[in-house]
């Protein structure tokens, strides 16, 4: 079976004056689909990189990336756009929502830029509302809902053009315990009915959701191991801490 | 304070592009500030400058042939206030040929080179040498004759003999007043040369100048030449005033629409400057937030603010009026080169003082407004929410465009457009000022085209006039009706008239077929032949401050013998004189003057009328005194060349409304960056993104030149109507062609989506990462 995302020897190197910052060293990655794979690392050490990589946000310095058998890291500014329409779905820490649009309008934002029937739109947009317990919720604005409702409405517009891929980077990060459960939780159920999910996070909780769990440090990918464990993720992320 | 005079320069130099571009825009209007300031202080320059180089006399009395003597001109030249005299003026009216066409003018002895007092202005050739029989002319009859240097003049003496004159120079005399008609032009020739001509001198008309002490002692000088009882010999006398006002007439009228277009640019500066100043406060919320935490004080914040306006304000209005006094020269220049002089307008403190004032002044009340806004922002909210939220309810036009089916990028954009009130508001303006200047130039050129076209509506009812000098009236009626191509005539003389308290002007006393000429009555109705019913010029009406249906007594100007009372009935458009005459039937005007009897005649022509066989009717030889004028253009191509001007200040109002759609979409990107990044994450094109922004400046280019055509429309014609007040004209009707709009809403909409074009494209350009990174 082909991987769904495929990235071989992945290198960033950000320059900001004279100073080069290596953000990935040669990273090299496959997710298959229908898996929840989790990132984690400290601050800095590349994993919202690969993330913004992976989801056609940014371009590596070198090395290539296949996300659903297209190699998105030569594609134009355009392609990339309708790449991230089609087949990616992102959720962020910060919800990154609209604020002068409903939750419905948020929501149905890249099916219309898709130029999709509007009906039909409307119908797929009424389900995951309805799905995610915010159909009540579907006429206001985001500022008047709370963190855990604003995460589910980002959710919601992820999966609105059910997309191959969904990306999280830090879904839970800025929410209660009790709302990053439900969030997380979410996530789990879409999996399980067949959704890639590719997970960014600091949490050893939000981690232990997935089915394995990818450690980067300084831009290299050092250690593999399965979900599920909360504990034990937590002690290799202190171990890697602490190795020199 | 040194704290706040580095983030002065940090910020200023941080917005470099948006801080030369506000600097431009204020140096614009600075510019057409000082134009017009400079043009209204200096209006009078080029000529007050010309009278003391040439030592012009201020005023000049004309005396009847023969009726005045030695004794009288030495009591007059030493009265007290005459610093000067030219001494007794000689002069003669006859006609003269030129090129076939017959003129009435005034042949005066030049009185030499090294004249004391009145020396004339050679404008072009040389002066006249004695005893030859060369001619100067006047400026004006160069100008509206097209004489020029080495042209012949005809003149037939008192034998019935040709004597042929060349014309050696082009001269100005600063006291020829252009803007009475009834003068006739001047020519000036030796002594000798006119005493061959016409040997009789008791024929020659005098006139005597003088230098007054003080100018404006014209009236009490006239009061006392009243008083000795002299003034009876006086046929008339010419003051230095108006004289003036002639000469400066055009550069009025320029004045006017620059002033105009000032007080445009001002408001378009004061709009700019609240916008982006407001722009720049909303996109620097958070970092006001962080400066009052650490201690900035909302004084400070003013400071800070107020300095940076203060210091573009100061650098573009010292560009603008540094522009404008170069340019200064050029509003002038219809009156500099009908003197044949140089002028430039001094620099002047007042004019730089008011400049500063207006432009800098306004640009950092603007700013310290905006300023205080952003100082009392809430510390955390500023920090915690950075830029000053936007309305969040969905504008609803994007819910209708929504439900229209629109694409999401035109939705998303009209959502923006309004999303900032008071910007939108703002810009909007901005865009409406720039239409609105387009508009009164097009609505000017069309008004003009109509007039032109219409030369009624001017007040120029006939196609040609006729004058006659020694035949008869009942024999030049005779001509006239027989003449071919002649469908109408009627004759008119002008009559001196005075008011009870001593107003004088001239009145028109007409007779013949008047109801078969087209007159423009712009209110009221034509007064009936045969009664003591009179129109007027709107001047002379609000000079006199009547209205229809009043009554206007008047007597012969000089005279109180005999007293004539008129109805007005209607107003008509006066061409001369500002307006200020009056028209009446010749069989009222009699009871005025009995002698009173018609010199010009008005010809209305047959359509095919052949005008070449009419003046070989009323010209059959070289002895006959009819001589023919036709009407062929009744504008001044003076008032044409503005169309362009104001075409050009047009497109200069549209420039700084561009400017300011540029820097308020900048702004506006800016501040939604991280609006961008999300639709750019969830899958917005590049393409639609520069759709998106340019939805917003779109439409409000769109809404400006809705606004803009109606509003304009409106402005220019009270404009046109107040300026055809003040030169005593009445009521100008606005033409425009409708057809423009659809041209014209185009334009508009294509001008705003040119000034957003380049921040959208920016923001379609930008890195998704970097914008989500820095949240």
């Amino acid at each position: 079976m082909t991987a769904l995302v495929q990235a071989r020897d992945l290198k960033k190197t950000y320059q900001t004056g004279s100073v080069h910052f290596e953000a990935l060293r040669g990273v090299s990655l496959e997710v298959d689909q229908g898996d929840f794979v989790a990132i984690m690392g400290e601050s800095g050490s590349g994993k919202s990189t690969l993330l913004h990589i992976a989801g056609g946000l940014d371009k590596p310095t070198s090395g290539s990336v296949m996300v659903a058998d297209q190699r998105i890291d030569s594609m134009s500014e355009t392609e990339l756009a309708l790449f991230r329409r089609a087949e990616i779905g992102f959720v962020f820490q910060f919800f990154n929502l609209v604020e002068n649009l409903s939750v419905r309008a948020n929501v149905e934002l890249p099916a219309f830029l898709e130029r999709g029937r509007k009906k039909e739109i409307r119908q797929r947009s009424t389900e995951l509302l309805d799905r995610l317990a915010i159909a009540n919720q579907a006429d206001k604005h985001p500022w008047e809902l709370s963190g855990g409702q604003q995460q589910r409405v980002a959710i919601a517009r992820a999966f609105i053009n059910n997309p191959t891929l969904l990306l999280a980077d830090e879904p839970t990060g800025n929410l209660d315990s009790s709302s990053g459960d439900e969030v997380l939780e979410i996530l789990q159920e879409f999996n399980r009915q067949g959704q890639t999910i590719l997970m960014v996070t600091h949490a050893a909780s939000a981690a232990a959701m997935a089915k394995y769990v990818l450690f980067i440090r300084d831009g290299l990918l050092v250690d593999k191991m399965h979900g599920g464990d909360e504990k034990a993720i937590a002690q290799r992320l202190l171990d890697l801490r602490s190795e020199p | 304070m040194s704290a706040v005079w580095q983030k002065i320069v940090a910020d200023l130099f941080r917005r470099r592009a948006i801080s030369i571009l506000i600097t431009i825009t204020i140096a614009v209007a600075a510019a057409l500030l000082t134009l017009a300031l400079s043009t209204l202080m200096n209006l009078s320059g080029p000529y007050d400058k010309l009278f003391e180089e040439l030592n012009s006399a201020h005023l000049w009395l004309h005396f009847m042939p023969g009726r005045v003597s030695s004794t009288d001109i030495n009591r007059i030249e030493s009265l007290p206030g005459v610093i000067d005299s030219t001494g007794r003026q000689y002069s003669y009216n006859t006609q003269i040929r030129i090129d076939g066409e017959r003129l009435g003018v005034s042949l005066r002895v030049f009185n030499g080179e090294q004249a004391e007092v009145h020396r004339l202005m050679r404008v072009e050739g040389r002066y006249p040498n004695a005893n030859a029989d060369e001619v100067l002319v006047e400026k004006f009859l160069s100008n509206n004759f097209n004489v020029s240097v080495g042209d012949t003049v005809i003149v037939t003496d008192l034998t019935g003999k040709d004597a042929f004159l060349s014309v050696v120079g082009i001269v100005y005399d600063p006291m020829y007043d252009t803007y009475r008609s009834s003068q006739p032009p001047y020519l000036f020739l030796s002594e000798d040369t006119l005493q061959d001509l016409f040997p009789n001198k008791d024929i020659w008309s005098w006139s005597l100048g003088f230098r007054l002490a003080d100018p404006e002692s014209v009236d009490s000088i006239i009061a006392e030449i009243e008083s000795m009882r002299s003034l009876e010999f006086v046929e008339s006398y010419t003051d230095w005033h108006d004289a003036l006002e002639s000469s400066v007439f055009n550069v009025q009228l320029t004045f006017v629409f620059l002033s105009a277009f000032s007080l445009f640019a001002i408001f378009a500066t004061v709009l700019i400057v609240i916008s982006v100043v407001s722009s720049c406060i909303l996109s620097q919320i958070k970092q006001i937030g962080i400066l009052k935490a650490i201690g900035f004080t909302g004084r400070q914040i003013l400071f800070l603010y107020v300095g940076q306006y203060a210091i573009l304000s100061i650098l573009g209005t010292a560009l603008g009026f540094a522009l404008g006094l170069a340019l200064a020269p050029l509003p002038l220049q219809t009156v500099t080169a009908s003197l044949g002089t140089s002028f430039k307008p001094p620099f002047s403190f007042l004019l730089l003082s008011l400049v500063l004032f207006v432009i800098s002044g306004t640009t950092m009340l603007a700013a310290g407004a905006a300023a205080r806004r952003g100082a009392q922002a809430n510390i955390i909210k500023s920090i915690a929410v950075g830029a000053e939220a936007p309305i969040r309810k969905t504008f609803w036009a994007a819910r209708l465009a929504d439900w229209l089916g629109a694409p999401i990028s035109l939705v998303l954009g009209l959502n923006d457009a309004f999303s900032r009130p008071l910007r939108a508001l703002l810009t909007g303006l901005n865009l409406t000022l720039g239409v609105m200047g387009i508009v009164f130039g097009l609505a000017l050129s069309d008004t003009l085209d109509t007039y032109r076209e219409n030369p009624a509506l001017l007040g120029v009812a006939y196609d040609a006039t006729v004058t006659r000098q020694s035949s008869t009236d009942s024999r030049t009626q005779r001509i006239l009706s027989q003449a071919p191509g002649v469908d109408a005539f009627y004759g008119e003389t002008h009559l001196q008239v005075q008011t009870w308290d001593g107003r004088t002007f001239q009145l028109r006393a007409v007779d013949g077929d008047v109801t078969k000429f087209p007159f423009y009555i712009s209110e009221g109705r034509f007064f009936e032949s045969d009664s003591n019913e009179a129109i007027v010029g709107r001047g002379l009406l609000d000079w006199l401050n009547l209205k229809i249906g009043d009554t206007l007594t008047l007597t012969l100007e000089g005279e109180d013998r005999h007293e004539v009372t008129w109805t007005i009935v209607g107003v008509y458009p006066e061409p001369a004189d500002a307006g200020q005459r009056i028209m009446v039937g010749l069989e009222s005007a009699s009871k005025l003057d009995r002698h009173a009897a018609p010199f010009t005649y008005y010809l209305n022509l047959s359509p095919n009328a052949d005008t070449d066989k009419l003046r070989a009717y009323l010209e059959p030889n070289k002895e006959s005194d009819l001589s023919l004028v036709l009407v062929e253009d009744a504008i001044p191509d003076s008032v044409i060349y503005l169309r362009l001007a104001v075409f050009m200040l047009g497109g200069i109002l549209i420039g700084i409304a561009v400017v300011n759609v540029f820097i308020t979409s900048l702004l506006a990107t800016q501040e939604k960056l991280r609006v961008v990044g999300i639709l750019k994450t969830v899958g917005m094109a590049p393409l639609q993104v520069v759709a998106m922004i340019n939805t917003a400046a779109g439409i409000l280019g769109l809404l400006s030149v809705l606004i803009g055509i109606p509003v304009g429309l409106a402005l220019t014609g009270s404009l046109l109507t107040m300026l055809s007040n003040a030169f005593g004209f009445g009521q100008v009707s606005v033409s425009f062609n409708y057809w423009i709009v659809f041209l014209l809403i185009p334009v508009i909409v294509f001008v705003s989506l040119a000034g957003s074009y380049l921040p959208a494209s920016w923001a379609a350009r930008l890195s998704i990462v970097r914008v989500l990174r820095e949240e």
